[in-house]
This record gives structure tokens, sequence and C-alpha cells, in this order.
């Protein structure tokens, strides 16, 4: 009965109206971006291409991390900025179980926001009868996977810092957006390295590479990761990042920073 | 049912409590200091949310830190309004409730109920966003004590209600202290404390100065001689009696006319126990009699006074 | 005009009951133009204690340093480093600029930190109540908190530039430094603003409409980072990844109109080497300036976006809903 309430609450946090209609927006944002592609690339039109412009750069690339980072960061910091964490704390729920329950909420609010997203990007490129033709299936059971290891990982974040947006932000669009495009194996050290070896897109391919581009497809700087090991690592990292998320909530104090007198 | 031992906590290099040592027992007790004293910081480490840095705390039989047997039978009410804006008064309650172990009929029937107690029924499906300062401290103690806690900590619990509203929480937490839970309110309006409890933690910058009830701290004040005016047509005679008195320790005309007059004395019980017999043996018109140091906020100011 | 302080005060009909009808201050404002001052030095020294600010400080003055060194490197072994910048005419004004884009997106967190709270703190604890009970008009309020966040990141920008302008100029004056780029200081000092005035806007905008810096961090991150990449993502696609077209669609952003316009002011035309799938050979490409009026209008209307958003927000009246 307490976990539905906590975790009901959570998600009523979540999605106070002011959010709703961000998140709205946030659905809405890829579709019309791929509808003003369609537009803009004329008669080259190729729903796979732009489908896969869109969804690696706005939906896996920008969407899944920042509504990670918002929203997995949030579920702490919200109750510790606005104090009501003292309420949480003194009630007699385990501290693992309401941190497991919150990031569950968060969890499933991000996957939800980011599934209807692409569902709907799928939809205006491809269409309701041609919807076979894009690789929906797979980026829909990859983004959950995604949602769950960054959220871990922010959640753990904002167990561990006071001020986890920032550094949210810092590694979401610095190093995710950073060390998987560079050669060799300390890509490795990326979400988003995995993310991409499971849900590959086909891009626009450019007509001209940057040093950089050509680097990671020169014949020798080619990282193959298999299949099973981008998934073993992201399930892997997400259990290991929630379990210290959960321990470290549990034996460490959380005042709210004024309330120290 | 509540205990701490040599109890000392330290943010960095300032100190929140130093070397306290207590134990809290069935009924009201006032935790009472001057800003910065230490209050907030003793509630946190009796309510779990701050470990002790060193010595223990113990909270009916154990360790409260983060511990849900504890919180089980504990409520808390702190002393910031912020709560979840977006929730209406009774939700705040239920989901509190909830958490707290009470489901189905009994929840509801029990979030009523409390919420009837605290004065908010009218009010109670209006969101939190939009209640005064008054209406957020009466949700405050309901959720509180909306699980029938044996320990009730009130962090200033009085703030921002009006004479009415304090007059009706006064009357709670006494009926609660009366059923024999251990209710410990933190405040420092004296006035209020008061009337609400004889018993007292005094608190100055982070140290534990007494404990116990006032008029008995108030009599181990030796330094400082009860005081005790009388208005008496005859001032002069009256002085010359009360000197006689062994317990009487000076005698001050505190107006030309000596129509009033203030005594030392350190033993006042003998003194109250004297005075009846030599005014009806000498027929002295007394018109007005009273202590104005045999008070909480006497205690205080010598106590805290000495140590400032 | 104040009062003179000698003048006896005018008797005040006794009112048994008072006046409780709402009122703004009417009484003498003092003639002290710089009002907003203390708001601001409030905010900064609010920002300057956290540890964090430091560190994304730290950061961004990263890209100078590495310039530098690159700049000694050339001085010291012209072989082993030849001219990186690719660039023609001038030879400093192209490091200054690469070095400013590699501060951009530190320039970014260094607003939200210091930006996010200005005025959704001040939402959230009612004291914008306060604020406004002083003899401050609420233009001085607004001055206060932007000025806070844009000197903020000026300093941040202008600093480290100012740094390796000098050592140019102790290292390189013999080497026609000054004689070869006399505006280089102008121009630094120009594109230095740049960043300070559009995101002290956006920021104090978007946190004068939340009572939670937080929220308000994250909704202009949001708005930072979709508008990047929905112009980079809507350009890679028109343009097919071509650096050399589409150079102003490209800088339809927050991101992009900081270093369109920082660009513009140091003049630069940078040639990157690119490889070309259709000749496989490296060519360099040469990326023109964008055009200034377009993204001076667009940076402009941001500006002034978010500084009447924010102005429209704060009230000295707490509205209650519920």
């Amino acid at each position: 009965m307490s976990d539905l309430y906590i975790f009901r609450n959570t998600l009523r946090e979540l999605n106070r109206p002011g959010r709703l209609w961000v998140n709205l927006l946030l659905v809405l944002l890829p579709a019309a971006l791929a509808l003003a592609a369609r537009a803009a690339a004329g008669s080259r039109f190729r729903p796979e291409t732009v489908y896969g412009n869109v969804a690696s750069s706005l939906i896996f690339g920008f969407l899944l991390v920042i509504l990670a980072v918002v929203n997995g960061t949030g579920v702490l910091s919200q109750e510790i900025e606005q104090k009501t964490i003292t309420y949480l704390l003194t009630r007699p729920v385990p501290r693992w179980r309401l941190l497991l329950l919150k990031f569950l909420a968060a969890f499933l609010m991000v996957t939800v926001t980011v599934c209807a997203s692409c569902l709907l990007v799928a939809l205006t490129l491809f269409g309701v009868g041609r919807l076979s033709g894009a690789p929906i299936g797979r980026d829909l059971l990859i983004l959950p996977v995604g949602a769950l290891a960054y959220g871990a990982l922010f959640v753990l974040m904002a167990t561990l810092l006071q001020r986890p947006l920032m550094y949210g932000l810092l590694f979401a669009f610095g190093w995710e957006s950073w060390v998987p495009n560079l050669p060799g194996y300390f890509r490795r050290v990326s979400l988003m390295t995995y993310l991409r070896v499971l849900a590959p897109h086909s891009r626009e391919e450019p007509e001209t590479l940057d040093i950089a581009q050509v680097a990671t497809t020169l014949p020798g700087t080619q990282d193959g990761i298999p299949h099973q090991m981008a998934w073993n690592v992201l399930i892997g990292f997400s259990v290991l990042a929630l379990m210290l998320a959960l321990y470290t909530f549990s034996v460490r104090e959380y005042v709210p920073r004024d309330e120290t007198g | 049912m509540i205990l701490l031992e040599r109890a000392s906590r330290w943010y960095g290099q300032i100190i929140g409590i130093n070397d306290v040592s207590c134990q809290i027992g069935a009924g009201v007790t006032a935790l009472l200091g001057p800003n910065g004293a230490g209050k907030s910081t003793l509630m946190k480490l009796i309510t779990g949310q701050l470990r002790p840095t060193t010595g223990r705390v113990q909270v009916l039989g154990r360790n409260p830190f983060a511990n849900p047997h504890v919180f089980r039978r504990m409520g808390y009410c702190p002393e910031h309004e912020n709560s979840y804006e977006d929730l209406t008064g009774r939700e705040f309650v239920t989901m509190l409730a909830a958490m707290a172990g009470l489901t189905g009929s009994l929840l509801h029937a029990r979030v009523r109920e409390v919420i009837e107690a605290v004065g908010m029924t009218a009010s109670a499906d209006r969101k939190i966003g939009g209640y005064s300062k008054g209406m957020r401290q009466r949700i405050k103690i309901a959720q509180g004590i909306v699980h029938d806690p044996e320990v009730l900590i009130l962090d200033e619990p009085l703030n921002g209600l009006d004479p009415v509203g304090r007059r009706e929480m006064t009357e709670l937490l006494q009926r609660l202290g009366q059923q024999g839970k251990c209710v410990v309110v933190s405040s420092h309006i004296l006035y209020e404390v008061e009337q609400m409890t004889q018993n007292i933690l005094l608190m100055h910058r982070g140290r534990l100065l007494a404990q116990g009830n006032i008029y008995t701290i108030r009599a181990l004040i030796d330094r400082h001689p009860h005081r005790i005016q009388l208005a008496t047509p005859d001032g002069r005679a009256l002085a010359r009696r009360l000197l006689d008195l062994p317990c009487v320790l000076s005698v001050r005309l505190n107006d030309a006319g000596a129509s009033e007059i203030e005594i030392e004395t350190r033993d006042p019980e003998s003194f109250y126990a004297q005075l009846p017999a030599l005014v009806l043996q000498e027929g002295f018109v007394i018109s007005r009699f009273e202590s104005p140091d045999n008070n909480l906020e006497a205690v205080f100011r010598y106590l805290v006074g000495e140590k400032a | 005009m104040s009062p003179d302080p000698n003048l006896p005060l005018e008797p005040t009909p006794s009112q048994p009951i008072a006046d409780l009808s709402y009122r703004h201050f009417d009484g003498p404002l003092h003639n002290r133009t710089l009002r907003w001052w203390t708001i601001t030095l409030a905010m900064i020294r609010l920002t300057l204690r956290k540890p964090g600010f430091w560190i994304l400080v730290a950061l961004a003055m990263l890209p100078h340093l590495i310039r530098g060194f690159q700049i000694y490197l050339q001085s010291q072994v012209p072989q082993a480093a030849p001219d990186l910048t690719g660039a023609s005419g001038s030879r400093f004004a192209p490091l200054f600029f690469q070095a400013f884009d590699g501060q951009k997106f530190f320039f970014f967190l260094i607003a939200l930190q210091a930006g996010a709270g200005t005025i959704a703190a001040d939402n959230r604890a009612n004291a914008l109540l306060v604020y406004l009970s002083k003899p401050i008009t609420k233009g001085d309020y607004l001055l206060g908190k932007w000025m806070s966040v844009f000197l903020t990141l000026t300093a941040v920008a202008l600093v480290p530039a100012l740094l390796l302008y000098l050592y140019c100029l102790l290292s390189y004056s013999s080497n026609g430094f000054l004689h070869r780029e006399p505006w280089l200081l102008v121009q630094l000092i120009g594109a230095s603003l740049v960043p300070g005035i559009l995101h002290s806007s956006l920021i104090v905008g978007l946190s004068a409409w939340s009572k939670s810096p937080r929220m308000a961090g994250a909704a202009y991150a949001g708005l930072y980072l979709v508008s990047s990449i929905v112009a980079v993502t809507v350009w890679g696609i028109r343009y097919r990844g071509d650096l050399a077209r589409g150079v102003l669609e490209r800088h339809l952003s927050i991101d992009g109109v900081i270093g369109g316009l920082a660009q513009n002011c140091y003049q630069v035309t940078l040639k990157v080497p690119q490889f070309s799938r259709r000749s496989m050979e490296f060519q360099l490409t040469e990326i023109a300036i964008p055009d200034l009026w377009p993204l001076l209008l667009l940076g402009a209307t941001l500006t002034v976006l978010g500084l009447a958003a924010a102005r429209a927000r704060i009230h000295a009246v707490e509205v209650v809903r519920g």
C-alpha cells in the first residue's frame, strides 16, 4: 500500500501541470523535426535515413539523455530542494525501497516519453502501412535499456553529489557526445557507444568527413563491439549503479542545506 | 523513551550539539534555547536524520538512524513549511499515513479523525500551495500524529498559528502527553511553553544547560535568590517584620511612598508558609503579591545569561 | 529628490483603524543610479562561493591555455607545428576564436549554475516581496539579477582571452603582433560580451517563471541543447554535412548565434581539412563567416524575449492558487 502511494506521488510530482506540457512538447518535437527534415530533403527524401538521423541525434542523443538527467537526478534532488525529503526519511519505509520506487517511477516516465516520441517519428516518416520498414521494434526495446542505464547512473549521481543536475548535464552532453566518436577502445567508456551498437541507425552519409570521422572509419580503428557484450555492459552497469545508489542512500545523511542549525 | 549518551554532532568545524546526555520520558517536554542553540540538530538526531559524531542516541531502545522500526512508532513535524504544493492537505496526510503502515478503511478513518483534530476539515481538500502559514502548520501536525505514534517530535509547532490556533494545538499536545506519549516540542517562545508543560530541556550553544521541572530548576539556581514583590499601604512596617524571618535575605522599598516592597529569599517554600500567619497576626493589608522570577523566562535568563 | 531632514515631520492624522489597502512605496527614492549593484554583488558573491563554479571556470580556461601552448610551439618549432589554424590573413584572431569556441559549452554550464536560481529562488522564498518593498524598482531588481549573470560570464570569457592576449603582446610584438592585428583587443572584448548578453537574458527569463532553480536550469538546458540539435540535424539533412554550405542555417540556435556573432567579431574565415568522398582526398574547406544581420536580429530577439519574460513575471504580490 505504501509502495503504491510513493510510486504514485513520484509520478505525480514528475507530471506537474507545467512539466506535463514540456513532456508533451518533447514527445512532439522529434516528429515535427522529422516533418521539417522530410520537407527539406525534397526529392532526396529517404525515410530510413531521416529516421536514422532524427532517432540517433534527437531521440537517443538528446531526449533520452536529458529526460534521464532531469528525472533521474530529480527523484532525490527535488525532494531535497523542496525539503520534503524530511517527511520521507522519517517514515517506516526502508530507504532503499523508497529510492527504488522513486527510480521506477522516473524510469517509467522517461521510457513512456521517449518511446512515444520515437513511435510518433516513425509514424510521421513511414506512415502506418509502412511502419515495418522502420527499426521501430528494435528501438522500442533498446530505449528502455538506455533509460535504465542512464537513469541508474543519474540516480547514483544524485545520491552522491550536491548539484547532480549540473554534473549530469556535463556528463551527458560533454562526455557522452564526445567519447563515442573517438577511435579505438576509449569509446568503450561511454554508455552511448553500447546503445549505438544495439540500435545502429542508418544516417545520411555526409559528402565530406572531418579528421576525427576519418580516423574512426579507417581500417584498424574500428572497434567492433559484439551485441552480447553491449547487452552485458548496459544491464550490468545499470544493476551495479542502481545497487550502489540504493546502498549510498541507505547510509548517507540527507538534510536540506539550510537546516543544519 | 528517548536516551542520549554523551552525544555530539559536528558539521565540519562547527559544533551542532556538544556532549549531550539526557533521558526523555512520557509527557510533554519542551526543548528550549535561543536560535542556534542546537535544538534542531538534537531533533534530527532523535528522528534519525542525522547520526551523532560521537556518543549514542536511542529511541524506544533502538538506534533511530534510518530505522523503520523506530519510525513506525514515532511522528515528526519539521520546522520548515515546505510541502508537496500540488497535493491537497488530505492527500498529503493520507500519503504519509499510508507510508506509516495504515491501510484500508482504517487509513481513511484515521486521516479524517486527525484532520478534524487539527481543525482542518473545511480546508483539507484544497491544495497545500494555497494554504496560509497556520494551515500548513496544522496539516504538518496532522501528518505527525496520524499513525498514533508513541514518540512525537515537533519543531516549533506553534509558529504561524493565530492565538486560537495556539491554544487548540497546545491543548492537543497536552492531551497527547496525558495519554502517556512522549511529546518533545521545541520553541523559543517561553510564554507558550510555560502554558504547555513544566518539563524542559534547556540548550545553549550546543550544550544542555538544564533538564527537568522548571520550578525545581529555579530552586536550584542559588546565585539568584527568589524575588517576591508585595504591594501594601504600610511598606516600611511590613519590611521591618519580614526582616525578622530567617528565610528572608533582604527587603527593598521600591518607591518613595514605600507602597511596594521586594524581598529576596533562598527558601520560597518557607517564606510562603510563614507569610499568611504574619499578615493575619499584624493586620497588614496586601493588595498585590507576585514572584517575577519564578517562571521560565527567569530560569532561561539566569542560565543562558550566566553562560553567555 | 530627498526631503530636507531638518524639516519637522508633518503630523499624521490619528487613525484608529489602519488603512489596509495595498500601496506602492511612495516615499523618497534615493538618487542612486547603482541601486541594482547591491543585488548584483550579492548574487556574484553567492556564485563565487560554489566550488562547482570554480571547477567550471578552470575547465573554461583550458582552451586558451591550449591555444597559448600552440602559439608557443609554433614559434619554437615551426617545422614541427605548422600553422594549425588554416586561416588566411590574420594569424592570431583564429586562435582566439577557436579558444572561444571551445569555451562555449562551459559558458552554458556556468550560465546554468549562476543564473538558474537568480529569480526562481526568490520566487520560492517569496523574497520578491522583500526586494520590492525596498526603494528599488522592478527594473533595478531585474538589472541587478541580469548583471550578476552577465558579469560572471563576461569575466569567464574575457579574463583568459586577455591573459592570452597579454602573452602574445609580450612575446610576439616584435613579430608584428600589434601591427598585423591592431583591432584584436577590441574584437576579443566584443566577442566576450556575446555569451553574457544572450545567456543571462534567457536564463533570467526562464528563472523568473519558475519556483525551482533546478527546473529553471533543466528548462534552459533543454532549450539550449534542443535548438542546437535541431539546427544541426536540419542542416545535416539539407546539406549532407557539407560545412561550406548552409552556414547561416547551422547557426540558427542559441549556441549557433553565440558562435556566429563571435566569429563576426573576430572576422575569421576558417579553413578546415575535410576528406571528400567524391575525390577521395583531403581538401581545405573554407567556412565562411555567417551573415551578421540575421544573427544579430535573432540574438536581439532572444535577448528581448528573455528580458520581457522576466519583467512580466516580476510582481511584488504573492499569487496563491489552490
